[in-house]
């Protein structure tokens, strides 16, 4: 997807952040299809928030570049936010700030402003508009935060682990709204997050940063019908000439040698390869079963003791 | 301007509590007359309190809100919902600022209030020029400081170090620059450089507050760099150009001067030139300049011309020797009071190669009056050490050695003037004061003493007076004879130097001009101008009238005495009333024997007749035929040399038309 296109809503392109010495990303390159949902992945410090302040002109990267709409948003940023509405991190409005104030500054920059429609939220919410930003929970600032980020109904909404912190209401406050949106108008939305299992339902394209680097970035479609974990027992008795080759016919993400026998998380999986798999000899009660978001992510970046100790 | 005026309005309701405590605080300062241990007027110690307490705010609002509005936001990356918004950079930079401005100068205004209201709607002009003075400078200095300061404090950067390094030697350079400058007394050239120094720092630095906000956005380290990259090479590029502009301004030289003041040494080639240099920023330059070879050496140009001594091979003056506080000057120009260290200066002409040499003769404040011995070994000063408005000691000294030789009490005086009669001998006239006279002009007369420098003694010798007011005095060079001009009492008398007696009644009535010397001969020279014209006068030594020679018939005419170009032959200058200067001036060469005029000139002024102005030396007229007597200035201030007789002429510099 060329990110000089004005219809890709949000693209990076071979982007790295360094701080001094530490590279926080390195040559990262994706884009974000109008109407997608993608969510991208990563540990703490694996780079996910430099990218995401470099997609809101809020930090120059060291290389590459940022776009917004086809536009450098470094260059274009005032203009771009117009179309953008953030949720950071850190829930981040002036402490002495009521959620009235905040939607009568957000008012005057707006000119499609829709009170009404923030109102209504935070009326759902059950935000008291009249208190203190410094003053609110921190669920109850991330609903005022995304609140105002959907106020004037952004063609792009991006969200920097808006539920970190949050708890469980909150979360499910927040994704109903998301989905709302999303039913409502269509709007691209890219995330970071370590809500795996929340965001898997709503996420269609899901990239996994891992020490600055993007490792995966793929529909979520593909994604989960590629990755699956097989469990299967190894009879040793046979005439085997060698052991630990019977998987390699996949790209095994990760092995583990347990009591019982192998559990294993590979990337290619097809039916086919596992009916060949499954007639391999010393291959007895092979078992194959779909795989979580998170149980993808964690064999992608996590257990990295485990990686190629028993491949 | 939706974004900034935004922005701006946020940082005012953010900070409203800032302008209800300056609402009270300005209730209090209303109440100040009400406290019992104040002395002066209610009206004045409210108004006083008020802009006290008000610039108190303005001050403390512009450095508390310029240090943490943007940098704290910026450092807890709060700055975020700002960039997250479609607000430029421009916008969120000068809306916060905006605001803060806007709270700093409302709560001063708040504070003014309550006395503003109780004081009938009125403030002295004094203190309302207080307040705006401060109030801007709150405003337009310490607020982009403070947020400048803000962004390098809170980055936490080793880059910390750095520009402290920097700071210190960009502070050194201009420091060191600044007192290079004030040294040599280009005391206008380095108030302007100053100003422009100034504004062009506080652009740097409001420039670099710009840019740490507008690259480095919500990352402070960034916003750091910025700063750095943009503050740096414009304060270190504007000390290189202040230094460089400094060089060249100290570098002038005398063909730089416009309008020049020329005093030629009474024998040998020297003078000394003083000018200001309108090519060099227009400060006044001093030098002494050999006319026959155009070699010149450059003094400060401090509180008095050189002196030359009689022989005409030494030249003697004053300098400065301290530092003076930068910020007098700003506010004072007119820096050369009489508190300021002073020291003297000898140059031996004859040794040009050893330059110009301090001598330990030092004092606390320039001496009213002083002179040197014919041979320029031997300093003799009226002066008073306790910085008073009269001096009241008279003191001679060795000048290689800086010893005192010998120094006396003197009565108080309004004027003193010195010369000594030998290395060991010094006649001291004192202008005394007789009260107000005539037109509230001070009546005077003049005490003459002399100090026997070995035998350490001081003896009133004889008086003259009264005067009417302003007096000229001359003597012949062994002051055995004195003429006294008394401009206020309308009348030119001689007198015997020494006792003081009156010899003769040399002029009196109403004259426009008036003048005297005493030629190599002995005989005076007079020249004056009334009503019926302008004429020459020769007087014998006692005083006779021996001849008068008429130059102009007629009002509307000026005349002044040039030099003895040869013996018995002197130069005077006649003008019309209408021209612009003595520059203007018709040079006539006068045969007092004869009576016989002879034109050698137009639009020429003779050094000697502008040289007289100012000299505390009654016995300066130059030698017979001395070079000091065939200078002078043509209209162009062009220095020339003019051999009378054959009307050669020899431009030693060349003019510059007047600015």
């Amino acid at each position: 997807m060329n990110p000089t296109n004005a219809s890709v809503p949000a693209a990076v392109e071979s982007l790295t952040v360094r701080y001094g010495r530490a590279t926080a990303c390195a040559d990262v390159s994706l884009s974000v299809a109008r109407g997608a949902v993608y969510a991208l992945l990563g540990r703490n410090g694996a780079g996910k928030s430099s990218l995401v302040r470099c997609l809101l002109g809020q930090q120059r990267p060291s290389s590459g570049r940022a776009m917004l709409f086809g536009e450098d948003v470094w260059k274009a940023r005032a203009r771009l936010m117009a179309r953008v509405g953030v949720v950071p991190e850190e829930p981040d409005a002036p402490p002495a700030m009521t959620a009235r104030q905040i939607a009568g500054f957000c008012r005057r920059l707006y000119p499609s402003w829709d009170q009404a429609g923030v109102d209504r939220r935070l009326e759902r919410f059950g935000v008291p508009p009249g208190v203190p930003f410094g003053r609110l929970s921190k669920g109850e600032k991330g609903e005022v935060v995304l609140a105002m980020a959907l106020g004037h109904a952004p063609e792009l909404l991006v969200l920097d682990d808006p539920t970190l912190g949050l708890d469980a209401v909150a979360r499910k406050d927040l994704y109903e709204e998301l989905i709302g949106e999303l039913a409502d108008r269509g709007t691209t939305v890219f995330l970071t997050t370590h809500d795996l299992s929340g965001v898997e339902g709503i996420a269609t394209r899901a990239g996994i940063l891992k020490d600055g680097r993007l490792v995966l970035d793929e529909e979520m479609e593909t994604l989960k019908a590629r990755f699956r974990r097989i469990r299967y027992g190894n009879d040793r008795s046979g005439e085997r000439s060698a052991f630990g080759t019977e998987l390699d016919a996949f790209e095994a993400v990760r092995v583990r040698v347990r009591g019982w026998g192998i559990d294993a998380v590979v990337s290619n999986f097809a039916e086919s390869l596992f009916e060949q798999f499954r007639m391999i000899d010393g291959v007895v009660d092979a078992e194959v079963s779909p795989m979580s978001l998170e149980e993808i992510f964690l064999a992608v970046v996590g257990e990295k003791r485990e990686e190629g100790k028993n491949t | 301007m939706r974004g900034l005026a935004a922005t701006a309005r946020r940082e005012i309701e953010e900070h409203r509590i800032a302008l209800l405590a300056a609402f009270v605080a300005g209730l209090l300062a209303a109440g100040a007359p009400l406290l019992s241990f104040h002395g002066g007027y209610p009206r004045e110690v409210r108004e006083a309190a008020a802009v006290f307490v008000a610039l108190a705010f303005a001050a403390g609002l512009s450095i508390s809100l310029g240090s943490s509005v943007l940098s704290r936001e910026i450092a807890n990356r709060r700055i975020g919902f700002f960039f997250a918004r479609p607000i430029s950079s421009a916008a969120i930079w000068g809306g916060k600022l905006a605001g803060s401005a806007a709270v700093a100068a409302g709560a001063a205004a708040l504070v003014l209030l309550p006395s503003f209201l109780i004081n009938h709607a009125r403030f002295s002009r004094e203190i309302g020029s207080i307040l705006l003075a401060g109030a801007a400078l709150a405003l337009a200095v310490l607020l982009p400081i403070a947020h400048a300061l803000g962004i390098v404090f809170r980055s936490r950067l080793p880059r910390l170090g750095a520009d402290l390094a920097l700071f210190v030697l960009a502070a050194a350079a201009i420091a060191l620059t600044s007192r290079w400058l004030i040294g040599e007394t280009a005391v206008d050239a380095w108030r302007r450089a100053a100003i422009a120094l100034a504004c062009l720092l506080l652009g740097a630095v409001v420039a670099a507050g710009f840019a740490a906000v507008a690259r480095g956005r919500a990352d402070i380290q960034e916003a750091h760099r910025a700063l750095s990259r943009l503050l740096w090479p414009v304060v270190l590029g504007a000390a290189a150009l202040f230094a460089a502009y400094a060089k060249w301004i100290v570098s002038v030289g005398p063909g730089d001067l416009a309008w020049i003041w020329v005093s030629p040494a009474p024998r040998g080639d020297w003078v000394t030139v003083t000018g200001r240099a309108p090519s060099r920023a227009g400060d006044n330059a001093l030098f002494l300049l050999e006319t026959s070879t155009g070699e010149f050496v450059k003094l400060k140009n401090g509180y008095a011309r050189p002196v030359f001594s009689a022989d005409g091979r030494a030249a003697v003056w004053l300098e400065t020797s301290s530092s003076v506080s930068f910020l007098s000057l700003l506010s004072r120009p007119e820096w050369m009071g009489s508190s300021r260290p002073v020291r003297f200066y000898r140059f031996a002409l004859g040794e040009r190669s050893a330059g110009p040499s301090p001598t330990d003769v030092l004092f606390s404040s320039p001496p009213r009056a002083w002179a040197i011995s014919s041979d320029g070994t031997r300093l003799a000063a009226v002066n008073d050490e306790t910085g008073g408005a009269s001096a009241n000691f008279v003191s001679v000294y060795e000048l290689s050695t800086a010893r005192l030789l010998a120094a006396a009490a003197i009565p108080p005086q309004v004027g003193a003037h010195l010369l000594f009669l030998t290395p060991d001998h010094l006649r001291i006239y004192l202008e005394e004061s007789l009260g107000r006279g005539a037109a509230n002009d001070v009546a005077r007369q003049l005490a003459i003493s002399e100090m026997d420098v070995i035998g350490k003694k001081l003896i009133e010798t004889g008086r003259m007076g009264p005067f009417a007011g302003f007096l000229v005095l001359r003597t012949d060079p062994g002051a055995s004879r004195a003429i006294v001009v008394d401009r206020r009492g309308r009348k030119m008398t001689l007198h015997d130097g020494r006792s003081g007696r009156q010899i003769a009644l040399l002029s009196s009535g109403e004259r426009r001009s008036r003048n005297a010397a005493f030629l190599g001969d002995g005989r005076i020279v007079q020249v004056e101008s009334s009503d019926t014209g302008t004429r020459v006068r020769i007087f014998s030594s006692d005083g006779e009238e021996q001849r008068m020679i008429p130059i102009r018939f007629g009002p509307g005419w000026r005349i002044g005495l040039g030099g003895e170009i040869l013996p018995g032959l002197i130069v005077v200058a006649v003008r019309s009333e209408k021209a612009a200067d003595w520059r203007d001036s018709e040079c006539l060469l006068v045969d007092t024997r004869t009576g016989q005029t002879r034109s050698i000139g137009e639009h020429l002024s003779p050094a000697v007749a502008i040289a007289w102005w100012g000299r505390h030396d009654p016995s300066w007229y130059p030698a017979a035929g001395s070079e000091a007597t065939r200078l002078f200035l043509d209209a162009r201030g062009s220095l020339i040399h003019l051999d009378a007789s054959t009307g050669e002429r020899r431009v030693i510099l060349a003019g510059h038309p007047s600015p």
